[in-house]
């Protein structure tokens, strides 16, 4: 069929302007972005100090979390993708899709209203008592914290990780595997041999977990404090840049200071998307790897 | 692991400052917004999934799917900002309904277009060549494989309904903070479940936060009744 | 254990998915200490006999076996499979050694993990060790620590082979080593297997006969799961008894 012509058939341009829609929509989402960022970026130098501690809370809140997730996320995997029978199997894959999906403000309550106090008086009493002495862990623990924020923000994270790395982990040829029993291997092994044979997917996917994470608003919100102060230990409260913007946001309006806001909203966009770029190239090297394997 | 308030709310009752009300306003913020957001969303996601699934080598369809993947991505806080920032600001519009549904609209969007094309893929593939063989035209083909796929569709809308109760960071800026106001019309403010949580989690009263977390029930029973809907769907949808 | 041979096989019969792979193999004596070829055509169930020589067939989810297989008089159906195939070695046709690790962790790991040495002194000499036996070490003793992939296929094999070695097995099992391996890489294969025999039996999966003419002591010919016959190299490659093992030798079919 000519391509041409199908393009000025009837069903093209039934659908065409839907697509068209959707892309105007997003570009001129960008569009209104840089331009109102614009005004900001003359008085950089006066607006970044003053996002500096959303920045820091931002990068610390986000690498713990992504840190906290590695064992969790690997650990379902494995779980998922060896330990459990059958029947648990997609119970817990559902489940863990559901997790993925939820409304994050709901994961905010509970970080904030439950396990907060509740590691107030334990764990992060532990922390402080034995490992007080090092900056990181010193202040008295309060009820809200960038640690805190990075656990509930781990356990967020951890479902998608997990399913990401479950599609790679089973997609490891068999003649891995194969040569590890026959070195008269057991399982374990063959376990820890596919996680090393998969490193770099692992390392993308906990770079998307990291891109998605940063831009996570309401449950870091609830549970960071929105203290606007760079506070060295991890169990004092902080703030991270979307709490900055949601919190401060309101105040702002009345000045002229928006524009700063948009440019602050770049920032974060531009982390985001360093990120994600980065979990694509490694997740890409990542399958020439695997399709390679073996072909002498 | 959700303890609530021993308190369900159901009641239309608006919400007070210190004894217990319910969250009838929020509730049926929700339920407009997310009602009017898909209004919005829904025929532009389903023709740009459709025209991405069945023309796959236009350029348009390629641009589209590029930007959809990228904006799904983002903060959802820079997507209420920029709502804001363009209706409320620039156009003078100030907080209304039609705002936090815009919001939620531009959220759901690239999500369930892309929903939308990959579940139309596999219908595509199984039967686009039979009805052409059948001399079917373009535009029936395309018609049919929908009524196909339309399990797919159908999850894609669930799903995206899903994210819009449960969507706070784009609602915070576009959507009202006082939560006593039941919707009149369009053009007034309106309140949203979770924006509700999110404030009430934070404040200092007691009863306040029981409020946040019988709303969080109400909302986790909400999300969990559309993906419920969507796992019946899908089991239904295997065919050989 | 002296006077034993390695292997003894009695009405051997395997089914992968309920498909008759291999068909009362019967009557085969696998002496030690010499080149043993299994010849075939493709899918006439090579593998699939070696796999069962070191229980890998096992593995398999659909898979199995009935009959009887001694293992220098063992009987390895009643022995722990993972202690059998520390003693039997195994490589594959496609070189899979160890991409992510390098030549030297390809080798130490399994070395460490079941447990055969535990200073890095013992563990360096192991490693050496393996690779002057499978004729690696001169062309990698300068890189030890570069990543496996790196190495050319037949190199590749050649580290398998090493790793296999340094658990010290009496028996060897090569699926089809050198089918996917370049000709000089091959060649290089077939001088080691040469060597290796005397310290070790080798059992080895082909589907040439000019290989087996070159490195074999005994050949047996295995032609859609059953055992055509098997004997001394020079009777089955110059004047078999069967007239398919004839044709074979010929090159008149697979």
């Amino acid at each position: 069929m000519n391509a041409k012509r199908a393009k000025l058939e009837k069903s093209y341009l039934f659908f065409l302007p839907g697509a068209l829609a959707l892309t105007i929509i997003v570009i001129s989402l960008f569009v209104f972005l840089f331009v109102n960022a614009l005004p900001a970026f003359y008085y950089a130098g006066k607006y970044v100090p003053e996002f500096l501690p959303a920045i820091y809370g931002t990068a610390v809140v986000t690498t713990v979390a992504v840190l906290l997730a590695i064992p969790l996320s690997i650990g379902l995997t494995i779980f998922i993708a060896e330990l459990s029978p059958k029947a648990v199997r997609d119970v817990l894959i559902n489940i863990s899709d559901l997790m993925a999906a939820f409304p994050t403000v709901v994961y905010g309550l509970w970080g904030l209203t439950e396990l907060g106090p509740f590691l107030k008086s334990t764990l992060f009493a532990f922390i402080n008592r034995y490992l007080g002495f090092l900056p990181v862990f010193s202040g008295t623990p309060t009820g809200v914290s960038y640690l805190l924020a990075s656990m509930v923000l781990a356990v967020m994270i951890s479902p998608f990780a997990s399913s990401l790395i479950r599609e790679i982990y089973l997609q490891v040829p068999r003649s891995l595997d194969e040569g590890v029993y026959a070195l008269g291997l057991g399982r374990w092994e063959v376990v820890r041999i596919r996680l090393g044979f998969i490193k770099r997917g692992i390392a993308g996917a906990l770079a998307l977990a990291f891109g998605r994470a940063v831009g996570e608003t309401v449950a870091v919100a609830m549970t960071v404090g929105g203290v606007v102060a760079i506070n060295k230990s991890l169990l004092s409260p902080g703030i991270t840049i979307p709490a900055y913007i949601a919190n401060l946001f309101g105040e702002a309006f009345s000045t002229v200071d928006v524009a700063s806001f948009f440019m602050l909203s770049l920032i974060l966009l531009g982390i985001g998307t360093a990120f994600l770029a980065a979990a694509r190239l490694f997740i890409l090297s990542e399958q020439r790897e695997v399709r390679t394997y073996g072909k002498a | 692991m959700i303890e609530q308030g021993a308190k369900f709310f159901t009641a239309p009752p608006p919400t007070t400052d210190l004894g217990l009300g319910g969250i009838g306003t929020v509730l049926q913020g929700s339920l407009v917004l997310v009602a009017t957001a898909l209004a919005f969303a829904a025929p532009i996601s389903v023709l740009a999934g459709a025209f991405i699934a069945f023309y796959p080598n236009s350029f348009t369809a390629r641009l589209a799917r590029q930007l959809a993947e990228v904006v799904v991505e983002f903060p959802t806080i820079v997507i209420g900002l920029s709502v804001f920032g363009l209706f409320i600001v620039d156009l003078h519009w100030g907080l209304s309904a039609l705002t936090g549904a815009i919001a939620l609209a531009v959220v759901m969007m690239p999500y369930m277009t892309i929903q939308i094309s990959e579940a139309l893929r596999v219908p595509r593939a199984m039967f686009e060549e039979t009805l052409y063989a059948l001399g079917m035209s373009r535009l029936r083909t395309m018609l049919f494989v929908m009524s196909a796929g339309r399990r797919g569709l159908l999850t894609g809308l669930l799903i995206g309904m899903a994210k819009g109760f449960g969507e706070t960071a784009a609602l915070l800026f576009t959507v009202t903070t006082s939560f006593n106001l039941f919707f009149t019309s369009f053009n007034r403010p309106v309140s949203a479940i979770p924006v509700l949580i999110y404030f009430y989690g934070l404040a200092p009263y007691e009863n306040w936060r029981e409020v946040a977390w019988g709303a969080a029930f109400v909302l986790t029973v909400l999300v969990l009744a559309l993906f419920s809907l969507v796992r019946v769907l899908a089991r239904g949808g295997m065919s050989r | 254990m002296s006077g034993h041979c390695a292997f003894r096989i009695e009405r051997l019969n395997v089914w992968l998915d309920s498909k008759h792979v291999l068909n009362d193999v019967s009557d085969v004596i696998i002496p030690r200490n010499v080149v043993f070829s299994i010849m075939g055509p493709s899918g006439s169930g090579k593998s699939t006999l070696l796999k069962t020589l070191n229980r890998l067939v096992e593995t398999y989810p659909n898979a199995r076996v009935e009959g009887k297989v001694l293992f220098m008089g063992e009987d390895i159906f009643s022995m722990d499979p993972v202690k059998l195939r520390r003693r039997v070695g195994y490589v594959f046709q496609q070189p899979n050694p160890f991409p992510h690790m390098s030549i030297y962790d390809n080798i130490a790991y399994p070395v460490k993990a079941l447990g055969l040495a535990k200073s890095k002194r013992e563990i360096d000499d192991i490693v050496k060790d393996s690779l002057m036996k499978a004729n690696l070490y001169d062309e990698v003793k300068d890189r030890l620590h570069a990543k496996a992939s790196a190495l050319s296929g037949g190199q590749q094999q050649r580290l398998v082979i090493a790793r296999a070695l340094a658990l010290r097995p009496s028996v060897l099992l090569m699926d089809e080593p050198t089918s996917m391996i370049d000709v000089v890489g091959a060649r290089k294969i077939e001088e080691l297997i040469l060597q290796l025999k005397k310290e070790m039996t080798v059992v080895v999966a082909t589907h040439t006969p000019q290989m087996a003419r070159r490195i074999s002591d005994y050949v047996l010919f295995l032609y859609d799961g059953r055992v055509v016959e098997w004997g001394p190299k020079e009777v089955m490659l110059e004047a078999p008894e069967n007239d398919l093992t004839k044709m074979y030798v010929a090159g008149r079919f697979g």
